[in-house]
């Protein structure tokens, strides 16, 4: 079963001067439980296609089917329930909020889930901050944690509510290669241990090599 | 919540200039709507001993003019005038007669000490219209009215003044030269209370009038029944006049109606010449235009305050919104995180103005225009701790509206990369 399905999609960036498109008729299908990676030269669109994926962003033109449901049809706050119960997202930058500690910052998707209690959120974040070996930074705040340990804290945020998809868009592209190895090998322990499905970018040959499928983009186009 | 705490902290420490700015900002502002607020409260909400202010309609002018020619009259009433006009009125639970003023007469009592005590002429009703704390012996009765008895009831500062530390009731002092019986002692009553307020309450002399007209140094309070409309009230009161009218006719003089009985905005208003007829709808419009102002003004001030604040968060709103907050809740959290800062700029402006209050003569003012300084007691009650409330309220609401719907709208996309 397919659990991502992008047919003919666009996307064009207009200003006021200029138009760039930066997707063209892409087709891409992942099915559950693929580990896939992107790559391409910066600016192909390779961001631009993960954020289409991810709901934070809509193409010009085509269909986007995650899960079997047509979401381009999806108005704002359903589209908003959606990346909730079923999407994840790993920045390259992190991005934790940082006037929250790591327990408060990985409990996020959990906070605008209805009808969970705290104590239930609570021993859900303490779980993934366990299985991901950062409980003892519980209450520190992200200034106080090495850019490993804030991509683990970010990539707990990103499973704590239990998606099928984990989309991540350079995940070790801030970090040095130790430290982005061991984060390879939690996205791939999330992916055979619990089936997460993941779409990744990476400029990181090795690593894309390690993955189920590399999808190649020139231009805003598939390649291979 | 605690999450939002610790974001406000946050948030305070790492841009303390505008944080504070904010808290100040809105403590000022709040300070100062809470004082005009108070003063106007002061004059309108009930305490006691004016504990029925909603219910209450004074009688307290009569105005006649000649027929033919300039001569016209206007002052309170004579006993008799005010009963005419204000004994018996349907919807009226009870009437009490009193002098309209303050009389500031020479006391000595077994201390020796003569001091001027702030007296007042009253019938027994006025024990029952209005609401005072006997704390010792009796009110003075109807009989001993009549039968012009030199009693009398005295507030307890007044009573500890007069006799030292003694029981005051069955105790003698002179009061005007003459001699005067204690019956009763009754907790002390605030200026503000400009109707049930005296230092010393005596028995009303009913024989006392100003000459032919129908005046004299009496008012009537009338204690309107629950649900009663005081139009009701002020169409009977239309009618006596009317008889007095028919009746002062031969004589070539007639009646003018100024609107009386008076209710408490009225009152509170200052409008309440004995011979002009009060408006207080353009007087309300003025009051609420000063409110409005006093809360917009900020309020835009505040506004480009937050917006400033939330400029450093966007892309935490474009991460909140990627792991699934709605539009709305963005709204909404901004809101209440702003609330949380409102209110405690306005608990520190509430308590500045209280602290205002109590140091300085003069900010407030009576409606007989005696400046002085509201008790604690009066200031802090549920309906101005409710009106300061409502005020964070409003100018959270005002001024967090725009920069919160504003961030709301703000592409996720754009946002998580926004530095
Ligand atoms: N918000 C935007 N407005 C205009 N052009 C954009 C915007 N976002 C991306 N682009 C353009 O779209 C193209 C693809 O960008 P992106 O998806 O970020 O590439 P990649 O992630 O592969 O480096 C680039 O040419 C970029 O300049
Ligand atoms: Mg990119």
């Amino acid at each position: 079963m397919s659990l991502i399905e992008l047919s003919g999609i666009d996307k064009v960036y207009r200003t006021k001067e200029i138009e760039t498109t930066a997707l063209e008729n892409v087709n891409l299908t992942v099915d559950k439980g693929e580990f896939v990676s992107i790559m391409g030269p910066s600016g192909c669109g390779k961001s631009t296609l993960l954020n289409i994926i991810g709901l934070l962003d809509k193409p010009t033109a085509g269909t986007v089917r995650l899960l079997d449901t047509d979401c381009s049809t999806l108005g704002d706050n359903a589209m908003s329930h959606f990346r909730n119960a079923n999407l994840g997202f790993v920045f390259q930058s992190f991005h934790l909020i940082p006037s929250l500690d790591v327990a408060s910052n990985v409990e996020l998707p959990l906070a605008y889930r209805s009808g969970m209690s705290a104590s239930e959120r609570h021993r859900r974040v303490d779980e993934v901050l366990a299985r991901l070996g950062i409980s003892h930074r519980k209450k520190h705040l992200p200034t106080q944690l090495s850019g490993g340990q804030c991509q683990r804290v970010a990539i707990a945020r990103a499973i704590v509510g239990r998606p099928s998809i984990v989309l991540a868009d350079e995940p070790t592209g801030n970090l040095d290669s130790k430290m982005g190895a061991e984060v390879m090998d939690l996205l791939h322990s999330l992916n055979t241990d619990d089936g997460i499905t993941i779409v990744m970018v990476t400029h990181n040959e090795a690593q894309a090599m390690q993955t189920d499928r590399i999808v190649r983009f020139f231009d805003g186009r598939v390649i291979s | 919540m605690k999450n939002k705490l610790k974001q406000i902290i946050y948030d305070m420490r790492t841009q303390p200039v505008i944080a504070w700015v904010t808290v100040i900002g809105t403590a000022l502002s709040i300070f100062l709507i809470m004082t005009v607020v108070m003063m106007q409260q002061v004059n309108v909400m009930s305490f006691a001993p004016e504990s029925h202010r909603d219910r209450m309609l004074y009688g307290m002018f009569f105005n006649r003019e000649m027929i033919e020619g300039e001569n016209s009259s206007s002052a309170s009433l004579s006993y008799d005038m005010a009963k005419r006009l204000y004994a018996e009125l349907k919807g009226v639970e009870k009437t009490a007669y009193q002098t309209l003023g303050i009389e500031k007469v020479d006391a000595k009592g077994t201390t020796g000490e003569k001091f001027t005590v702030d007296t007042r002429q009253t019938d027994d009703n006025f024990w029952e219209v209005y609401d005072h704390k006997l704390l010792e012996g009796r009110y003075y009765t109807a009989d001993e009215m009549m039968s012009e008895r030199k009693v009398c009831v005295v507030s307890e500062s007044t009573a500890r003044r007069l006799f030292g530390g003694e029981s005051a009731v069955g105790q003698y002092f002179e009061l005007d030269h003459k001699d005067y019986e204690v019956v009763g002692v009754v907790a002390n009553s605030s200026i503000f209370a400009s109707m049930a307020y005296a230092q010393v309450f005596v028995p009303l002399d009913t024989d006392a009038s100003w000459g032919e007209g129908g005046f004299g140094p009496f008012m009537a309070s009338l204690l309107v029944e629950k649900g009663v409309d005081f139009e009701d009230v002020r169409n009977q009161v239309k009618a006596r006049y009317a008889e007095v009218d028919a009746e002062i006719k031969p004589e070539g003089f007639r009646t003018v109606y100024h609107g009386a009985p008076f209710d408490q905005e009225i009152i509170a208003s200052g409008h309440r010449g004995s011979n002009t007829t009060p408006d207080t709808s353009s007087d309300r419009y003025m009051r609420y235009a000063i409110y409005a102002i006093l809360l917009i003004v900020p309020a835009i001030n505040l506004s480009s305050m937050l917006h400033s604040r939330l400029r450093r968060r966007v892309s935490e709103i474009g991460v909140r919104r990627a792991f699934g907050c709605t539009k709305m809740r963005i709204v909404a959290d901004i809101i209440a995180e702003n609330l949380i800062v409102t209110i405690i700029g306005g608990i520190i402006g509430f308590v500045l103005g209280i602290i205002f209050a109590q140091c300085y003569d003069g900010l407030y003012t009576d409606p007989t225009g005696t400046a002085a300084r509201p008790a604690l007691s009066i200031l802090l009650n549920w309906t101005i701790l409710g009106i300061a409330f409502g005020t964070c309220f409003f100018l959270n609401i005002i001024s967090a509206a725009v920069p919160a719907w504003q961030a709301s709208r703000l592409n996720p996309v754009e946002a998580i990369n926004a530095k």
